[in-house]
């Protein structure tokens, strides 16, 4: 039936437009004059542009001259192409169309610029193209465009002005993201360190990933040298939360850096939660001399307050110099409560074992970057005693040491477990990688505790799978690998899926069974289309199928599912299995793993699918090159600590941004600890700027 | 000890004062006046809605109650319905109004919340012309103001 809804008071609209996407706020604009009202301050809130159809799109006149009247709505801008922040922040019209003299780079730079946006709180520029690919006309131009170019040239210093102007004229940032080929990160680090930012609370200057990737070329790369790294940090706003970034791979030896220490002490940074700042490619057996480190990190760990909970530094062992110890233990910083080991020589099951029982309740243990050698059951036990406490655990690489049982148990026993990854996929020093495993049936009859879990990354194999022709040589099996009838294969992926949805906060799933060692040459034909496929790891044996006639649809209750890594699970998931997930998951913003430049997806139309509809999750594919860690959000889930995670996931990073605003651009946070009576935590007040009343 | 609520069309219900207290207006009410036995007239809410009201506030009874209200997100996802909430509101649209507007007067957050999250998700996934169709909304554009704002704002849209 309908019902009329002119009398519905617009305070009320107000509050069911907030709960619409973007999409559907877009619908709502176009249903009448009324609506248009109410809803475009909501839609004009946030502009995210990160899809090359979006790109076009807000490129037309139109929606240029909406923008020209509404930009004094925007709060949050998100975008990765360099056109769309030329067309926010432009050089003024009178920069001579007349004269028909070619402006000298001086004069180009001397121009008056003017920025539309002023009132943003959130700016992500992710990882900055120039420009997107051109859309594909067909599936076969698509499936180019894949394994596309590289990357575009860094952005020149004129476009880098245009960054700088910005930020310079956003004074109320409150999260701060920027990546990509950024030729003077030093002077972009000057300028931030310079401008007056007192509400900045999350700072990256990571862009669109946090560790390694293969294909990047990381040498043109946002990393601002030690100095500027010292100077930004000293003098970082005291609003900042949460800081992380990249160093420059040159590492100065002591004599080439001047320590001239200010005599000034460093702004007090009580709110300070989570310091990342990674060099990733030092390498490890180059160490940072001590008096290096101690010059660029101890002043600045002496300003930080009670509520420092996570530090990540280039090597971790920057902690094994005695001073900076001891300056993060008086600063209430927990150190002993994370374990994380780094370096190429090994570390025995006793030493490591040893190592776990120095601490009742870790909270965090990252495994990932060592040895371990796999005799013994030392280590396993030794977690398992302690897993009560753990909130964020990465046992990828891990395998000998921890086997199935064992995971079913930690997953049993840890109630508090919010990020556990055990599963690694790219190649390392090491070679590919080997991890843990857990088994089908340990899967199904472990009760588990851990329904927190926001993101998961675990090998689930074991599963029986009839369909499934081909051995792991690759070779043909006749009558299958695996006994029984499909039905059975698929009551016992019912019973697993039954488990999953358990996890109602999963944010990002990966379950893909581990790569296999590839043997180059070896070839294997597929029955679905015919297609070949070289043998190695893009092919599962025993893992899940993720399709519809599999028990997939027993997730929808994971509505908060943001990134899913269907690597090695995609073999079954067809367009119905695309268009489920995009309807049952409205948060999706990436799924990973169907087809990459190399593997060819194998459930037929799945391409064209795609190209048709391009839907936002499915970015990567149409723009390979963006393919590298897990955005969430304009925000690396993965680079954030627990904690981090915690409060995004209790906040919503809306909902903060949405506080500055209720009070006016100053933000207590809640469910952050406030530091008891610490010195001084002056949040800055903000010099209210009116909303709303600037329209041009 | 019970306290007496009157509806638009004079009917009586009697409930717990904890339950009615789910409301902050008759809380706020309750705490002005004192205790006393005299029902408490709503003139805004009839029977029928005051009915289903009375259903949500029993069953959320002993929720915590909700302290941030300023920092709450605005934004939530309307997608996090309780499944209890979700087959409550599952009723007609001219219910569900009358239940989101008597929310509203009664101060009863988290059912207004509910409600228009229940609403949203009746708008989603629908086209402009679907929408007015659900709601009776007459569209008052001109075929050519249609279009421009369409244009407009079309980078929004995932399709």
């Amino acid at each position: 039936m309908s019902t009329d809804l002119s009398w519905f008071p617009p305070e009320l609209l107000v509050s069911v437009f907030s709960a619409l996407s973007p999409h559907d706020q877009a619908q709502c604009v176009r249903v009448s004059r009324a609506w248009s009202a109410i809803s475009i301050p909501q839609l004009w809130r946030r502009i995210t542009i990160v899809t090359p159809r979006a790109f076009r799109r807000f490129l037309t006149e139109e929606a240029q001259t909406a923008l020209a009247r509404n930009a004094h709505l925007v709060r949050i801008f998100m975008t990765i192409y360099f056109p769309i922040v030329e067309s926010i922040v432009r050089r003024s019209p009178e920069s001579d169309p007349a004269t028909s003299e070619q402006p000298t780079a001086e004069a180009t730079l001397n121009d008056p610029i003017t920025c539309m946006l002023t009132n943003l709180l959130m700016l992500d520029l992710g990882t900055l193209w120039r420009t997107p690919l051109p859309p594909a006309q067909t599936p076969q131009e698509a499936f180019a465009a894949y394994s596309g170019p590289l990357p575009s040239p860094p952005l020149s210093s004129d476009q880098e002005e245009l960054i700088r102007h910005l930020i310079q004229s956003n004074p109320r940032l409150k999260c701060l993201n920027i990546g990509g080929y950024i030729q003077h990160c030093d002077a972009l680090l000057g300028i931030i360190t310079n401008t007056n930012l007192p509400n900045l609370q999350y700072m990256s200057l990571l862009g669109d990933h946090g560790g390694m990737s293969p294909w990047r070329d990381h040498e043109m790369e946002a990393s601002p040298s030690f100095e500027a790294a010292k100077r930004f940090l000293e003098n970082s706003p005291q609003s900042l939360k949460s800081v992380s970034g990249r160093l420059n791979a040159s590492v100065p030896t002591s004599d080439q850096l001047v320590l001239h220490d200010t005599p000034e002490p460093c702004l007090p940074h009580h709110s300070l939660e989570f310091v990342r700042i990674y060099a990733p490619f030092i390498e490890s057996e180059q160490t940072i001399p001590d008096l290096v480190q101690q010059h660029l990190f101890s002043k600045f760990f002496q300003s930080c307050g009670q509520n420092l909970k996570d530090v990540q530094t280039p090597h971790e062992e920057h902690l094994r110099i005695e001073s900076l110890r001891t300056i993060l233990a008086k600063r209430g910083f927990g150190a002993n409560k994370v374990l994380r080991l780094e370096g190429q020589e090994a570390i025995t099951d006793e030493a490591m074992a040893l190592e776990l029982a120095k601490e009742p309740d870790w909270t965090r243990i990252d495994f990932s970057t060592c040895d371990i050698m796999p005799q013994g059951r030392l280590t396993a036990n030794a977690l398992l005693e302690r897993c009560g406490s753990l909130e964020d655990l990465d046992i990828s690489t891990c395998e000998g040491v921890f086997t199935s049982q064992d995971l079913a148990e930690l997953l049993a026993k840890s109630p508090k477990l919010i990020k556990l990854i055990a599963s690694l996929d790219h190649m390392s020093a090491h070679g590919w990688p080997r991890n843990p495993q857990l088994e089908a049936q340990d899967f199904i009859w472990t009760p588990w505790v851990c329904t927190s879990l926001v993101y998961l990354e675990i090998q689930l194999v074991g599963v029986p799978r009839p369909d499934v022709k081909f051995g792991h040589d690759g070779r043909p099996v006749e009558g299958g690998l695996f006994r029984g009838t499909v039905e059975w294969s698929r009551q016992i992926q019912r019973l697993i899926y039954y488990r999953l949805a358990e996890l109602k906060n999963l944010i990002h799933l990966k379950l893909g069974h581990c790569p296999l060692e590839p043997q180059p040459g070896d070839q294997l034909i597929v029955d679905t289309e015919g297609r070949l496929r070289p043998l190695d790891d893009e092919f599962q044996l025993n893992c899940l199928e993720m399709s519809l006639a599999s028990g997939l649809d027993m997730l929808a209750g994971m509505t908060q599912m943001k990134v899913l890594d269907l690597t090695r699970c995609c073999h079954n998931v067809g367009i119905a299995e695309l268009e489920w997930m995009q309807k049952h998951w409205p948060q999706l913003e990436r799924i990973s793993g169907l087809f990459d430049d190399w593997y060819p997806a194998l459930q037929p139309g799945v391409y064209e699918w795609l190209v048709e509809n391009d839907p936002a999750w499915a970015w990567e594919y149409r723009d390979m090159q963006f393919s590298e860690d897990h955005r969430c959000g304009g925000i690396l889930l993965r680079d954030f600590a627990p904690q981090a995670i915690h409060v995004m996931v209790a906040e919503g990073f809306e909902g903060v941004v949405a506080q500055a605003e209720a009070t006016g651009g100053v933000v207590q946070e809640e469910g952050v600890v406030q530091p008891e009576a610490t010195e001084g935590v002056v949040q800055p007040e903000e010099g209210g700027v009116e909303e709303g009343g600037e329209g041009s | 000890m019970p306290v007496t609520l009157t509806s638009l069309d004079d009917v009586k219900f009697t409930v717990d004062k904890d339950v009615a207290e789910r409301s902050i207006l008759i809380k706020n009410m309750i705490e002005d006046v004192g205790e006393s036995d005299s029902p408490i007239p709503l003139p805004n809410v009839s029977s029928a809605v005051l009915k289903k009201v009375i259903e949500y506030c029993e069953h959320h009874r002993n929720d915590p109650v909700q302290v941030q209200d300023e920092t709450d997100d605005p934004r939530k996802r309307s997608n996090d319905i309780e499944e209890w909430d979700m087959k409550f509101m599952a009723v007609d649209q001219e219910m569900l109004f009358e239940i989101i507007l008597a929310a509203n007067y009664l101060d009863i957050k988290p059912l207004l919340d509910v409600g228009c999250k229940t609403v949203a998700n009746i708008i989603k996934g629908k086209t402009p012309e679907e929408i007015r169709k659900t709601f009776n909304i007459v569209n008052d554009f001109t075929p050519e103001e249609e279009a421009q704002i369409k244009k407009e704002n079309e980078w929004a849209e995932d399709r």
